[in-house]
């Protein structure tokens, strides 16, 4: 299949998802009731905001697992690996329980952001030699602390403290603010798209390993800093805005893989339509499932995820 | 049959273990009180004096601040109760129940019962006053309790509007509410709310969505420390657009099932009042 053609089916794919994200929720608004009065009804806005936030979060999760994949050429690395979750878990717990949380509503997700930012750049300072293999070991070392720090804060924080902290960590896209979170964050994506998409070559080479793409004329370490720092910044916001939503970075970009090869001037931009499509109905399962509660996407991810993945697994040894 | 003997043995033990510790009526001693509302609940009845330790959370009346900490609310610290030999130790739950195995294990009563509404509220004032010895203080407190109870539904009754639609807000994100069965859901239909949570119950976390299609008339804002001004997600529900978000003068009165929360309705009511004058109010009850 060619390129355009790939991009034109999850374009499609990516668009209906976003109409049924408008449309499907915990109630149901007739089509006339969009707009009440001239003003957009609050529920069908409410929407709006969380399938739009839902795209940019799962195009950015998919568009970071196909780089760390690509860079660390490993099919099981995802947007976490350098220590971002851990980093920006506790983060966001130091913001809900140490009390910065009632400075306003951006105090969490800029607490989130800092920490995972700050697990990424602590990565990078205590690796010295910044190969993939061992700035990938440094990453679970950096991010298992975190954890450990995270659990001795949970441990003595007040039980609401503790639902806000687990419920931010499981993922929602409820409470996304279009301004101060959606728009930086799908700028930032856009950026990241172009420039992966013009530095597409490099990373096919470094797939063959550092010494390949080096041969190649690409200065392999300094591209992977600069890949594994830009999909981490992704994911790092991405965290920020919706908590810990895991899978879509690992299946998406694999799946794409899977399908249309390992060129990634070809699925860069099917792999960030797949994950925003994969978000959104993830989103809208979450909501129409349980209307009042609604389920954490986080967990509706993992829960789909999971299963496609080990099928995937058990698919590809079977072929092999 | 021997093994069957001993399992009798054993069965009619615990048996006998559990009926006893069911059935004591009276207990001397220290009393530790895990919990903010049993500590209010055995000052109201004139047992402060009892009282050898508190959770960090007890802080009414001002005088059992005096009092050392035996743990936070329903977190006990076990050294440290032991090393109090109190006689009994109150809460309305455990955060690990075992923890209350490990105390009637080393000989002390431990009370554990849930209060989520006046009900319960009846049954712990009886039993406290049943433990520690002052029948006559809890049956004072069952009647005032009673009456005014009773007069609050009177004024419900006589009201002339209908019931005004209300979300309790505990925590703002994730959105935690009072559920059917709660507490803030009991004391509130008392002060003339209607809780737009009916299905679920305890202290759900619920869709933003859910409370736009319900459109409260207002909303009681227990997160305390937490601002719904700036989160925009809240922009879009009508009770904050109109500002008919209500911050109770002391939240502590009405989420603890305590002897204040009488209290606690009157001055809900109160604001209520003056948030919606009666002009303003949604139409008559058919």
């Amino acid at each position: 299949m060619k390129t355009a053609r790939i991009i034109l089916f999850y374009l499609a794919a990516a668009l209906a998802a976003a109409v049924c994200g408008v449309l499907f929720g915990a109630t149901r608004i007739p089509l006339s009731e969009f707009v009440q009065d001239g003003a957009l009804n609050p529920i069908a806005e409410l929407r709006i905001v969380r399938t739009a936030s839902a795209a940019v979060v799962g195009a950015s999760l998919a568009v970071s697992g196909l780089v760390f994949q690509a860079v660390l050429r490993n099919s099981l690395a995802e947007p976490f690996l350098l220590g971002v979750s851990g980093g920006s878990g506790l983060g966001a717990a130091c913001a809900i329980i140490l009390g910065f949380s009632a400075w306003g509503f951006m105090s969490v997700p800029l607490f989130a952001l800092l920490g995972a930012v700050a697990a990424n750049l602590l990565v990078f300072a205590a690796v010295r030699r910044r190969s993939a293999e061992e700035l990938l070991l440094g990453g679970v070392m950096i991010g298992t602390l975190a954890s450990s720090m995270l659990m001795v804060l949970i441990t003595f924080s007040h039980s609401h403290d503790m639902a806000g902290v687990i419920w931010w960590m499981l993922g929602s896209v409820q409470t996304v603010d279009p301004s101060r979170q959606l728009a930086p964050a799908s700028v930032l994506l856009a950026a990241s798209l172009v420039y992966l998409f013009v530095r597409a070559g490099d990373i096919d080479l470094l797939t063959f390993g550092p010494e390949y793409a080096w041969n190649h004329g690409v200065n392999a370490r300094t591209m992977t800093v600069l890949l594994l720092a830009l999909a981490s910044l992704l994911a790092a916001v991405t965290v920020s805005m919706a908590g810990i939503i895991g899978f879509c970075g690992l299946v998406v970009p694999h799946i794409v893989r899977r399908l249309h090869g390992g060129s990634h001037r070809k699925i860069l931009i099917p792999a960030a339509l797949a994950g925003a499509a994969f978000l959104m109905l993830a989103d809208i399962l979450g909501r129409v499932v349980s209307p009042v509660r609604e389920l954490p996407v986080g967990m509706v991810t993992a829960a789909v995820g999971c299963p496609v993945f080990l099928w995937l697994l058990n698919r590809s040894r079977a072929g092999s | 049959m021997r093994s069957l003997f001993r399992f009798l043995f054993v069965f009619a033990a615990v048996c006998l273990t559990v009926s006893c510790s069911e059935e004591k009526e009276v207990v001397r001693g220290g009393v530790i009180s895990l919990s903010p509302a049993l500590t209010e609940l055995i000052c109201q009845l004139g047992r402060e004096d009892r009282l050898v330790a508190r959770s960090t959370a007890c802080d009414w009346p001002e005088s059992v601040k005096a009092l050392p900490a035996a743990g936070d609310f329903a977190e006990p610290e076990l050294e440290r109760i032991l090393a109090m030999k109190p006689a009994l130790v109150v809460s309305n739950e455990f955060v690990n129940p075992k923890d209350a195995d490990a105390l009637r294990q080393a000989g002390i009563t431990v009370e554990l019962h849930p209060c989520d509404g006046f009900d319960d509220y009846r049954k712990w004032v009886a039993r406290m006053g049943q433990l520690l010895e002052c029948p006559g203080e809890a049956e004072a407190e069952l009647n005032r309790a009673d009456a005014r109870i009773a007069e609050f539904e009177a004024e419900l009754k006589n009201a002339k509007n209908k019931p005004l639609r209300a979300l309790y807000v505990i925590w703002d994100s994730p959105l935690l509410t009072a559920g059917a069965d709660s507490l803030p859901d009991a004391v509130g239909r008392l002060a003339g709310l209607e809780n737009i949570v009916k299905t679920e119950k305890g202290y759900p976390s619920i869709s933003l969505e859910f409370v736009l299609k319900e459109d409260p008339d207002v909303i009681v804002w227990f997160a305390h420390g937490k601002d719904w001004k700036s989160n925009p997600s809240w922009r879009g529900i009508r009770a904050v657009q109109t500002d008919r978000v209500l911050i109770p003068r002391d939240d502590s009165a009405l989420l603890r099932p305590g002897p204040r929360m009488f209290d606690g309705i009157a001055d809900l009511k109160a604001d209520l009042k003056k948030m919606f004058p009666p002009e303003s109010a949604p139409e008559p009850a058919p």
